[in-house]
């Protein structure tokens, strides 16, 4: 249990581990195969599909690396990219991995071009966020990678672990254990002094 | 804990997660494809846009401009124009008109009896449906930049009758004059309507979306209903937003409202937000500059976990005050009790409020303590969020007392700016002086008159 290391060596586990990445029978891989062919085809309208299914999965991706306003920007960067690109797609079926891994390739891209000074200050958006939304993205952004994304789809998002799996190419398994472990840790960042937390009313 | 909900939301809600991802929420992303060729070609009529896709070769995409969103809302206003064109053509003759209260609505409950308002308020007479919100009708103006949707029918301005919805759709704004006391600008996807407005109250309802309401006006004059609770209003700024689980969320910017239902009430002053739940009504009032730990903390007490009274104690400090206070009239005696401690812990109690007194509920006592907390904190209170691992700037916000506002407050008063350090000494507090309507009056009245003054009544409950 990380959770019950001592706290150097916690830091320790959450620089060093990386959580299992193991590529999954995707239930809703045929789907989207079958959207990645049409667009290939020429079927401009049924990139829509593929943007409803992923825009979400590819905002987690960039919000964990980028601030709140530019993760906003660079998504309709990202599908533009892969609309551009996807004819080079040799695989349809692992077009989630393909968009994730070039949403990734985009906020390392962003963040080179960017001042360092900019990272410091987070710009104001529409709406703005709660400052606690804040604070929790701070605390979600120091999270190890696989964590972080995970943990930012299900809580920023609102996607669930199935949801998740399907739209990374991770097994369900994977998921869930890096929303568990995710979780503990964001807890313990969010929290230090580790409050009681399942102690119920009478 | 069971996983199940951070799983797949199935199960009992963990409240630390429902915390987060009601936080969290504001930052999710919304949006549809916008295709760069579509974008480009926008000055096409939309009716374009539901025709078959075209089929066009994947090598003739273009790579779009840096900012296409900005194509597709130069689009969406286009889009927009023809709308109303379309609409306002679509008119003559004209729609039936719909009927004055939306048999439809997406609605509303029966209020909770502890929100029924007074009989004395004073219904405005039935107009005919055709005029039910033209700029004839009696009713609050109202104005936004595109259609809304007012009893039904759709309209740029006019007059809101009481008993009629008006609907924003989800790019649409409209504002609102509420009697001669203020305004509220509904934002997109709302539905409001006024439920009654007279010389004693004006209350209205909000079933969906949010809005920024503005009042100047005696205290309890305006009141919002929702689902899950009753902003009374006690001169204030406020933000008001029904979220997806019916859940109230207020966010009061200045002045103070009370946020009333299901048998409790919550106190919330400037800077301060309150969650009330459709289920439980109002929950504890968190300082805009609370910690995560202290939201999480209540969040974990407000579901029943008392375990979590500790870590919200340990997480509360000295500009959290108006948690403790909230706080400190629920609960068991145990409770109450452990709250005085940190109270007294923090320094927050003037020697004069007796402690047996707040610990029994007193409201006199209870609400000498606030007026104290109010002269104590709310000169002392940070100015913008202390975000962790700085420290918190003190630069003025335009919603703080000038130096001006101090002086015109204090004239006739003799009160002059707090700014104690805890260690200070405390003004002497009459344990039943009633402060909240009797200002000190050791500085003798000039126009032989008693210097009984309540404060401006927008800056009568900040704190």
């Amino acid at each position: 249990m990380i959770a019950a290391l001592p706290e150097g060596l916690v830091i320790a586990v959450q620089v060093a581990h990386r959580p299992p990445v193991v590529r999954a029978p995707d239930r809703s891989k045929d789907d989207v195969a079958a959207l990645v062919t049409s667009v290939q085809r020429g079927e401009r309208a049924a990139f829509g599909g593929l943007y409803s299914r992923f825009h979400r999965a590819v905002h987690a991706v960039l919000l964990a690396r980028v601030r709140a306003e530019d993760a906003r920007d660079l998504v309709q960067d990202v599908f533009a990219q892969a609309l551009e690109k996807i004819a080079d797609l040799q695989d349809p079926a692992a077009f989630p991995g393909w968009i994730l891994s070039m949403a990734r390739n985009r906020a390392v891209d962003h963040l080179r071009r960017a001042r360092p000074s900019s990272e410091a200050a987070e710009p104001a958006i529409d709406p703005p966020p709660r400052v606690e939304a804040m604070e929790a993205l701070r605390a979600l952004r120091a999270l190890p990678e696989a964590y972080r994304e995970t943990l930012i789809m299900r809580l920023v998002e609102g996607m669930t672990g199935p949801e998740i799996a399907e739209r990374t190419g991770l097994t369900p398994e994977s998921v869930r254990v890096n929303l568990h472990r995710g979780m503990k840790l964001l807890r313990a960042q969010l929290d230090p002094e580790g409050a009681p937390a399942d102690e119920e009313a009478p | 804990m069971s996983d199940d909900y951070l799983w797949d939301k199935t199960g009992e809600p963990d409240p630390e997660i429902a915390s987060l991802e009601q936080a969290l929420s504001s930052l999710r992303h919304e949006g549809e494809w916008q295709d760069p060729a579509a974008a480009t070609s926008a000055a096409s009529p939309p009716a374009s846009s539901r025709e078959p896709a075209k089929v066009v070769p994947i090598a003739a995409a273009r790579r779009p401009a840096r900012r296409p969103l900005w194509l597709a809302a130069g689009g969406l206003a286009l889009a927009a124009s023809i709308a109303l064109w379309l609409a306002l053509a679509g008119s003559t003759p004209p729609d039936p008109p719909a009927a004055r209260t939306d048999p439809t609505a997406s609605s509303p409950e029966p209020l909770p009896a502890s929100n029924a308002a007074p009989s004395t308020a004073v219904p405005s007479p039935p107009a005919p449906a055709q005029l039910a919100c033209s700029a004839d009708a009696d009713g609050f103006p109202f104005e936004a930049a595109a259609p809304v949707q007012c009893a039904g029918s759709p309209a740029r301005a006019g007059k809101l009758p009481p008993d009629t919805w008006l609907e924003t759709p989800e790019s649409t704004t409209a504002t609102l004059r509420v009697a001669d006391i203020g305004a509220i600008t509904l934002h997109p996807g709302s539905r409001l309507r006024i439920v009654r407005t007279g010389p004693t109250e004006h209350r209205m309802e909000l079933v969906r979306g949010s809005l920024h309401a503005k009042v100047k006006a005696p205290p309890r004059l305006f009141v919002i209903d929702t689902r899950a609770a009753a902003a009374v209003d006690l001169g204030c700024e406020y933000d008001l937003r029904i979220d997806d689980q019916g859940r109230t969320d207020l966010h009061v910017l200045t002045g103070a409202v009370s946020l009333e239902g299901k048998g409790r009430s919550a106190f919330a002053p400037q800077r301060t937000r309150v969650v009330a739940d459709p289920e439980r009504g109002p929950g504890l009032v968190l300082a805009d500059t609370a910690s995560f730990a202290l939201q999480s903390a209540a969040a974990r007490f407000e579901s029943g976990a008392l375990g979590a009274l500790d870590a919200l104690l340990r997480a509360a400090t000295r500009t959290d005050s108006v948690t403790l206070w909230n706080l400190l009239p629920t609960g068991s005696k145990g409770v109450r009790e452990k709250v005085m401690a940190r109270i007294d812990q923090l320094a927050l109690r003037a020697r004069t409020i007796p402690r047996d007194r707040l610990l029994a509920g007193d409201p006199d006592t209870l609400e000498a303590f606030r007026t104290d907390l109010e002269d104590l904190l709310v000169r002392r209170a940070p100015q913008t969020p202390h975000l962790p691992g700085r420290k918190a700037p003190r630069t003025r916000l335009p919603t703080d007392p000038t130096p001006k506002d101090r002086k015109r407050d204090a004239a006739p008063t003799d009160e002059k700016p707090t700014d104690r350090a805890p260690t200070d000494s405390r003004r002497d507090v009459a344990p039943t002086d009633s402060r909240r309507d009797v200002a000190p009056t050791d500085k003798k009245p000039t126009d032989g008159k008693p210097s009984l003054r309540r404060r401006s009544t927008d800056r009568d409950a900040t704190w």
